[in-house]
């Protein structure tokens, strides 16, 4: 799906939105920025929301917004969860999912049992959103806006209100669902690691200016990402080597270096993304032999970011980066400067919830 | 007519009236309401103010333009006489045409008010779906009011039944066609007759109480 978005909207509150998109939406799009910078404003331009000619939004050739045309919301294909649930109050459950029989316009409808399955809806379908949790409403939500008819889906958070387990569970559900139906998603989130390493392509908003960026690796370690903070970290991209299963470790391919990640990866797919915290990444300027950590990469310091107490490392290995977050101590004492050599031991490293 | 049957009578007239009017008030009024309640248009004013106005004219001064305009002469009169062979003036049909605007207000206003308070992030929720305005209006917004839309019906149903001036105008006094209950009070003070007069003044304060009682009690059930 071609997605063309550009022009200007200015709100009532003096916030400006800026949009030059022009993009070929496949699988999962994350939308990453700061808040309060023009990320569900854009999500609510592309859904309808936002009428007004000054922006132009474009689906495949057909204008849906311009200056001679207003497609109304409803009549766009596209299912938005919104950062609250928003369900109907009058309905119980069942009533909110099954809501969107009532709609005419085209686009892929998926099963009721199939969705109420997988988000383990049934226990709920007699209750209404008051007797809910938060967490129990945002997946009714969720559901619902899988149940309705969609060519897009637009994720505004959509489980800010889960646990992790669930969320862990839940992603690799929904990039699958994307994929099968071939229905693109822009996710919006303020969990990086996880819309990182969901992410086939990455969109990023700077106050109000929304603009897409090439490599989601190249992303993740370039020093001008906002609002990383504690969450920074590398995504990276490997290959599947071999699985051990004494340890039940799998072997990846990093370049000239291995990888090893708990679990049997062997049908993940040919290219593997991996999220490496900057947090869980130490340097050594000379090898060190005997370690409990099994992952240790050679690359080169490529440039270092002071960032107040701290430190953020751009280590070069092949040709990816890795991010270390190291004490400014131990920039001073291993004279960490860029072009020397180093080894990166790492702790932990996230998989990629879906292979492509 | 003994006056047990000219009661009964009145009583059926005054309560065919009243359902007929609040049946036709709770169709007409919810798109009325909501436009008034949502529109940004110059013309909302206006348009509350000529639907308010029964709520401040003397009924008598409404009941005497209905009068005029439901005259065989009148463009009411006349339009009903080509469509229907009978003239408005003096029947049951133009009593329900100087009901509805009579008691429209008093279903119209509450249920602007009840629509004023809805979420728009539903409505977005349900555009969002794909869910048409019609249907959003239908099956979203008219049930989640459900509460306002009964005790705006009991309202004006009500009203309808104490309506007097109007009837007085447009209605005449015909028994079993627009002979209703405070007008068989009116001819029953006329009559000197206090014990009848009685009769029907305290079954319509009594209705009354109890009909808002009951609504005000229900209004605040969770």
């Amino acid at each position: 799906m071609r997605l063309k978005v550009k022009g200007e909207l200015v709100r009532d509150t003096g916030f400006r939105l800026r949009a030059d998109l022009d993009m070929d939406l496949d699988g999962v799009a994350a939308l990453v920025g700061a808040s309060g910078s023009g990320k569900s404003t854009l999500l609510r331009v592309v859904a309808g929301f936002e009428p007004g000619a000054t922006v132009t939004v474009e689906v495949d050739g057909e204008t849906w917004q311009g200056a001679s045309a207003n497609l109304a919301s409803h009549r766009r294909p596209v299912g938005t969860v919104f950062q609250e649930a928003r369900l109907f109050p009058h309905l119980d459950a069942r009533g909110n999912l099954t809501f969107a029989a009532h709609a005419k316009r085209s686009g892929v409808r998926l099963g009721f049992d199939e969705v109420v399955d997988f988000l383990d809806l049934e226990p709920l379908l007699g209750q209404y959103p008051r007797e809910l949790s938060g967490g129990q409403r945002q997946r009714v939500a969720l559901g619902r806006t899988l149940l309705s008819p969609a060519k897009l889906w637009l994720f505004d958070e959509p489980m800010s209100a889960l646990d992790s387990p669930s969320r862990r569970e839940i992603a690799p559900y929904l990039t699958r669902l994307c994929r099968r139906h071939d229905v693109p998603i822009i996710y919006v989130s303020h969990t990086l690691p996880e819309v990182l390493t969901m992410a086939d392509q990455v969109m990023v908003a700077v106050d109000g200016a929304v603009s897409r960026v090439d490599s989601v690796g190249e992303f993740s370690t370039s020093f001008t990402t906002p609002s990383l903070g504690d969450e920074a970290g590398a995504v990276v991209s490997c290959r599947f080597k071999a699985f051990d299963p004494r340890y039940r470790l799998s072997e990846l391919a990093f370049g000239p270096s291995s990888l090893f990640v708990r679990g049997d990866l062997s049908s993940a797919g040919p290219r593997i993304l991996l999220h490496i915290p900057a947090r869980d990444v130490s340097l050594a300027t000379t090898p060190i032999d005997r370690l409990s950590i099994l992952n240790r990469v050679d690359g080169i310091v490529d440039a270092i970011k002071d960032q107040g107490d701290s430190a953020l490392a751009r280590v070069r290995c092949g040709d990816q980066f890795l991010l270390a977050r190291v004490t400014r101590r131990s920039v001073d004492e291993l004279g960490l400067v860029a072009g020397i050599g180093v080894q990166a031991l790492i702790k932990s490293v996230a998989v990629r919830t879906s292979a492509p | 007519m003994s006056f047990a049957s000219d009661i009964v009578q009145a009583a059926w007239v005054t309560g065919l009236l009243a359902l007929t009017t609040t049946a036709i008030l709770l169709v007409a009024s919810p798109p009325l309401s909501w436009w008034i309640a949502r529109t940004g248009s110059r013309w909302r004013a206006p348009v509350e103010a000529l639907v308010a106005l029964p709520l401040v004219l003397p009924p008598t001064v409404l009941g005497f333009y209905l009068l005029l305009a439901m005259a065989p002469s009148g463009p009411l009169g006349a339009m009903a006489q080509a469509l229907a062979g009978a003239p408005l003036a003096f029947t049951f049909a133009g009593l329900v045409i100087g009901s509805i605007i009579y008691s429209l207000p008093f279903v119209t206003g509450p249920l602007a008010s009840a629509f004023r308070t809805t979420d728009g992030h539903l409505l977005e929720a349900a555009a969002s779906l794909g869910v048409a305005p019609a249907v959003r209006f239908l099956r979203l917004v008219l049930p989640m009011h459900r509460k306002a839309l009964v005790a705006a019906g009991v309202l004006g149903f009500a009203h309808t039944v104490g309506e007097f001036g109007i009837v007085l105008m447009i209605g005449g006094n015909i028994p079993g066609e627009t002979r209703v209950l405070s007008i068989a009070l009116f001819d029953r003070v006329e009559m000197l007759d206090y014990a009848g007069a009685h009769v029907i003044a305290a079954a319509l304060l009594v209705f009354s109480l109890v009909v808002l009682t009951f609504t005000y009690r229900w209004l605040r059930l969770p």
